[in-house]
């Protein structure tokens, strides 16, 4: 009886365990202030992240990364500024290491993410019609790559792709929340998972209509003992809030409440395929 | 006889009759000045009382605004660095469903706080107003009803009571019969701070993709590293095709072991830039009239008795990443 008490608590052990990763430490800025660090759960690959508030400029921040973590081993795989923004990407074996730099108001923010490197390779579209053409094209490729020539896009056929978006057909990894009903055919496509699941977010992504997905909520979530605090409209918020907010968008977002947590249930349309997405944040109290 | 014709007892008379007529009217002053030390007291309380429960109140708004800030920068900078976490190439689809999920989700709590925002201004002047008419003395007078016992007298609520109850404070002004069957009145104005102004802030997200491209095998030919160089090529022509991607910059692709892209969502998010407020000032004016006195004698005419007194919620401006520290002082009020 003991010998499977502790088989069964070793197994227990693990199963808790084996999600939690084993990070790099990354060096922190000097005189920056950390506003937050949190482990994350997204889409069930664990995710260390860490804000923090500095005066240093930007530029000496980018700096100071790029000899610290070249130091340590870490190697600059892509660097980009855009509209202020700073990014930059390390990889270490799978570990890979974002950072952002950022100027919110006159402060500098520098969010580092450090995450595992996905391995999955997405599955090439079924094109029956442009099989002789792709046949041909590797066997150019080939040999040009047999040459120590690099393959470029402009060796490619300009209409070789089909140009439709690949919408999601399965669920994502992750979990759905016991107490918030789903709605029925919505697929999963994002799970971020915060404090243990105190605080968890999750998007889904239905055919239906946005009527159709809201009266589901409103309808369902009192099964589950939660009841309806407010409810925002984006397309009649008043009028001096819209025009600060100037965000387009179709849908409602429903306020729910229990005793010990709050959710918010954001409905609204894609504007390219008219499909409906729902975006649920459960904040445990 | 002429002693008794002379005598001088009855001299005092007259003087006693001045005093005493000196002393009913230096009574009656003090009785009179009391009044209206006790009327202009009571107009100061309630005016100082109101000012600062107003104030309060309002530094309570703007801290919970400051409390909110800080929190939707939190998430969105933590959802912006999650959105950096490399996803497959073909994936960015699923990204932009999230992308669209989050700018809902930070657009509804931007709404709640500007709704929060309004109704703490509203709540700023209804607590002025209710704790205006609790402190202002209003000695209403409370008639017995014909067979009412006296505990069921007691547990009667004065029409004062029944007008507290149902806000009839709102309004601002109050009249009522005193026990002497005079009418009397008092009147609150409250000039409360306009509700915080909040500023949304558009942000632009950008995801990272990571494509692993099999490594070229001179043994096995390279055809693996020539179709998944294939396929990275097809998924950065169907993120291009998606209108609201934009492609920042990829690193060369050919049969190395990975490639990445940066792909940029222009989506503009609304979080609370900052709350546009300085020490916002909250102003009280509390008038009381009392109804005039007959004295049999002369009428004591009192008319409007004020009082006015300021508090402010000291914190200056609210910013990024604030701490929430509005307190509430009162800057000026008493009897004057």
């Amino acid at each position: 009886m003991i010998k499977r008490m502790v088989l069964i608590f070793c197994f227990l052990s693990f199963a808790a365990t084996s999600k939690a990763a084993v990070w790099e430490n990354v060096p922190a800025l000097p005189q920056a202030q950390k506003v937050k660090q949190e482990e994350t759960l997204i889409n069930n690959n664990p995710v260390q992240t860490t804000i923090y508030t500095t005066a240093t400029e930007s530029k000496e921040i980018a700096e100071f990364y790029k000899t610290k973590l070249t130091n340590f081993g870490w190697k600059l795989e892509t660097e980009t500024a855009q509209q202020g923004v700073n990014l930059m990407a390390f990889s270490k074996q799978n570990k890979i290491l974002n950072i952002m730099v950022q100027n919110i108001i006159g402060k500098n923010f520098i969010s580092i993410a450090q995450s595992i490197a996905p391995k999955e390779v997405p599955k090439e579209t079924p094109c029956p019609e442009c099989q002789k053409t792709k046949k041909d094209l590797i066997e150019k490729l080939k040999l040009k790559l047999s040459k120590g020539e690099e393959i470029k896009e402009d060796d490619l056929p300009k209409d070789l792709f089909p140009k439709e978006p690949i919408l999601p057909d399965e669920d994502s990894p992750g979990r759905d929340l016991q107490f918030i009903p789903r709605y029925p055919g919505a697929i999963r496509t994002n799970s971020v998972e915060k404090e243990g699941g105190k605080k968890v977010s999750l998007t889904y992504f239905a055919k239906d209509s946005v009527e159709k997905v809201v009266n589901f909520y409103r309808q369902n979530m009192g099964n589950y003992y939660w009841k309806l605090d407010k409810e925002v409209d984006f397309q009649n918020l008043p009028e001096a809030l819209s025009e600060k907010i100037n965000v387009d968008i179709i849908g409602q977002s429903l306020v729910f409440k229990s005793p010990s947590a709050s959710c918010i249930i954001s409905i609204t349309e894609e504007p390219q395929t008219k499909s409906t997405i729902i975006g649920v944040n459960y904040n445990e109290k | 006889m002429k002693s008794i014709f002379f005598r001088r007892e009855g001299q005092i008379a007259p003087f006693m009759i001045a005093i005493i007529v000196v002393l009913i009217m230096a009574l009656m002053v003090t009785a009179n000045i009391g009044k209206i030390g006790l009327t202009k007291t009571r107009t100061a309380n309630a005016a100082d009382a109101a000012a600062l429960a107003g104030s309060t109140m309002y530094a309570n708004t703007l801290n919970s605004l400051a409390d909110t800030n800080t929190a939707m920068i939190a998430e969105y900078l933590s959802a912006e660095i999650s959105f950096l976490i490399p996803l497959p190439l073909c994936k960015e689809w699923v990204r932009y469903i999230a992308f669209l999920a989050f700018v809902a989700s930070q657009t509804a709590q931007f709404a709640l706080a500007w709704s929060n925002a309004a109704k703490g201004y509203e709540s700023a002047r209804s607590v002025a107003l209710e704790f205006s008419f609790m402190n202002a003395g209003i000695d209403e007078s409370k008639e017995r009803l014909s067979g009412e016992s006296y505990e069921a007298y007691l547990q009667r609520e004065s029409s004062f009571g029944n007008w507290m109850k149902d806000k009839g404070y709102e309004s601002g002004q109050y009249a009522w019969t005193d026990k002497t069957g005079k009418q009397n009145s008092f009147g609150v104005k409250v000039d409360a701070p306009n509700p915080p102004g909040l500023i949304p802030l558009p942000m632009i997200l950008v995801g990272t993709y990571w494509h692993w491209i099999g490594a070229c095998d001179p043994e096995e030919g390279c055809e693996p590293c020539v179709t998944d160089t294939l396929i990275f090529f097809e998924c950065l022509t169907k993120a291009r095709a998606n209108p609201t991607t934009y492609v920042l910059s990829q690193t060369p692709t050919t049969c190395f072991t990975f490639a990445w892209t940066l792909i940029a969502y222009p989506v503009p998010i609304a979080y609370i830039g900052g709350i546009t407020e300085d020490n916002p000032r909250i102003a009280v004016t509390a008038t009381r009239t009392e109804p005039n006195a007959d004295l049999g004698i002369w009428q004591m005419k009192y008319g409007d008795i004020s009082s006015d007194a300021n508090a402010e919620a000291k914190g200056g401006a609210i910013g990024p990443v604030p701490d929430p520290s509005y307190e509430s002082y009162l800057i000026s009020g008493g009897i004057k």
